[in-house]
């Protein structure tokens, strides 16, 4: 480990290292991931000994350089957001640069580049959504026109939670309302004879929404030992389920009220 | 025929799911053959057993499944993981479970809870024993030796800034080691 004389300045190498873990973490990835990344770029690019703990809302970094003095940066995630190409790129970087393959100015370009990346385009997502919801909806049982229906009404709640999400709308608010619009646009096109089993058509749209993989991947952490992770994860999980349950619990409840029946 | 057509299903929502994601075009259906073969597992293990074993047994091969792609086409296992299990896990349990308390049943919201949880443990339980396996086969062989690998280096050659040293390799070493007992130490 001795690249003294081509050593990177650290305090660089250390905002590299925390941008590289946090834009693993926006991209909804483990926490274990974020802190093996930023180990990884820390111990390639000269750092002595690195040490990271990541949270799904920050990361904490701090390390020691071959000066002999210890560095940390504190790092806030405040947005997540699901996008594994970002999270296969990053992996990639940090393995390349372990190997030696990239030196600190062409990680830190691959980076930037990486950070640009967007996501598919409207189109493909809005067909994404409607596929995802459709076949979910076959799945859990539903019939052919249900399946229709919710996946007609799945690409539109996708487009509604991506402009409430641009507009910094936090999440709970955003989940009630994807949780009422999907209750509401199922229980009408049940009302309209279009959807026969409304109450499969909503689990079905609501797969967009619910914290399926949250709980399962907040028992992984706690199993791997990183309690706060997990705990924290969890935490998010149930205040999403119970956010789009109020929603769609209101929505039962105007139907209630109006006096038409919920199949 | 009726038992062919849920993979099917499964195979196509996780497809929606994994470009919902932003999953690379060619990633996509690697993902869905694990949802075919995760879900395949699953209802074969709910004829014969319990939704327990099922959920286990359906993980455990979506985490094989996952790790084998992972190696071969070098890039991490977790996105193939995450799209493959989203048919099995257990989304409308949480939302069941919620949606019952919002309505104020408490003993179904107890219910569904428990068996949420039940699942999410199961499935959990499911990839930390294929992840374990993957290790043990050394699968990931090129991934661990990585990760051993910036672990070891000791702060030995590190120029000695003066009588500091001795308090930081102190402290250095009582602490250092392996990253789980740590991380639970510290919380």
């Amino acid at each position: 480990m001795s690249q003294e004389e081509s050593s990177p300045d650290p305090e660089e190498v250390l905002l590299l290292a925390a941008d590289a873990a946090r834009i693993v973490l926006e991209s909804g990835a483990e926490t274990y991931r974020a802190e093996e990344t930023a180990q990884a770029v820390c111990s390639a690019l000269g750092g002595v000994e690195a040490e990271c703990f990541a949270t799904p809302t920050g990361i904490m970094l701090s390390f020691y350089g071959l000066d002999g003095h210890v560095r940390s940066i504190i790092r806030r995630v405040s947005s997540r957001r699901m996008n594994l190409e970002r999270i296969a790129l990053v992996n990639d970087l940090s393995r390349k640069l372990y190997a030696g393959l990239l030196d600190f100015e062409g990680a830190s370009a691959e980076l930037g580049r990486i950070e640009e990346i967007g996501g598919h385009s409207t189109l493909l997502s809005i067909l994404a959504a409607a596929l995802g919801t459709g076949f979910f909806t076959l799945l859990f049982g539903g019939l052919w026109n249900d399946a229709l229906a919710a996946a007609a009404i799945g690409a539109i709640l996708s487009r509604i939670t991506r402009a409430l999400a641009w507009r910094r709308i936090s999440d709970f608010f955003t989940n009630i309302v994807g949780g009422a619009a999907a209750a509401i646009a199922c229980l009408l096109c049940a009302r309209a004879g279009i959807v026969t089993n409304p109450s499969i058509a909503i689990i079905g749209v609501i797969m967009l929404l619910v914290p399926g993989v949250a709980i399962t991947n907040a028992i992984r952490d706690i199993i791997a030992g990183d309690l706060v992770a997990g705990v924290a994860r969890a935490a998010d999980a149930f205040i999403s389920a119970a956010a789009i349950s109020i929603g769609a619990g209101a929505a039962f409840e105007l139907w209630r009220l109006l006096g038409w029946s919920i199949a | 025929m009726s038992h062919l057509l849920p993979l099917l299903w499964a195979a196509g929502g996780t497809v929606g799911f994994a470009l919902l994601f932003d999953c690379k075009l060619r990633d996509v259906p690697l993902a869905a053959v694990g949802a075919i073969l995760g879900w395949g597992v699953y209802s074969l293990a709910l004829d014969a057993g319990s939704p327990k074993t099922a959920f286990f047994a359906a993980a455990l091969v979506i985490g094989l499944w996952a790790e084998i792609v992972a190696v071969i086409v070098k890039r991490p296992a977790s996105i193939y993981i995450v799209c493959a299990i989203l048919p099995i896990v257990p989304g409308s349990g949480m939302y069941q479970t919620m949606l019952e308390s919002v309505n104020g049943n408490l003993p179904g919201s107890l219910q569904a809870g428990f068996e949420t949880l039940m699942a999410a443990g199961a499935i959990a339980a499911g990839l930390a024993v294929s992840s374990a396996i993957s290790r043990l086969l050394s699968l990931s062989s090129l991934g661990r030796r990585f990760r051993l690998r910036w672990r070891a280096p000791r702060p030995l050659d590190r120029p000695a800034p003066g009588s500091d040293t001795g308090r930081l390799k102190g402290g250095n070493d009582g602490t250092g080691g392996h990253k789980p007992a740590s991380d639970g130490d510290g919380n």
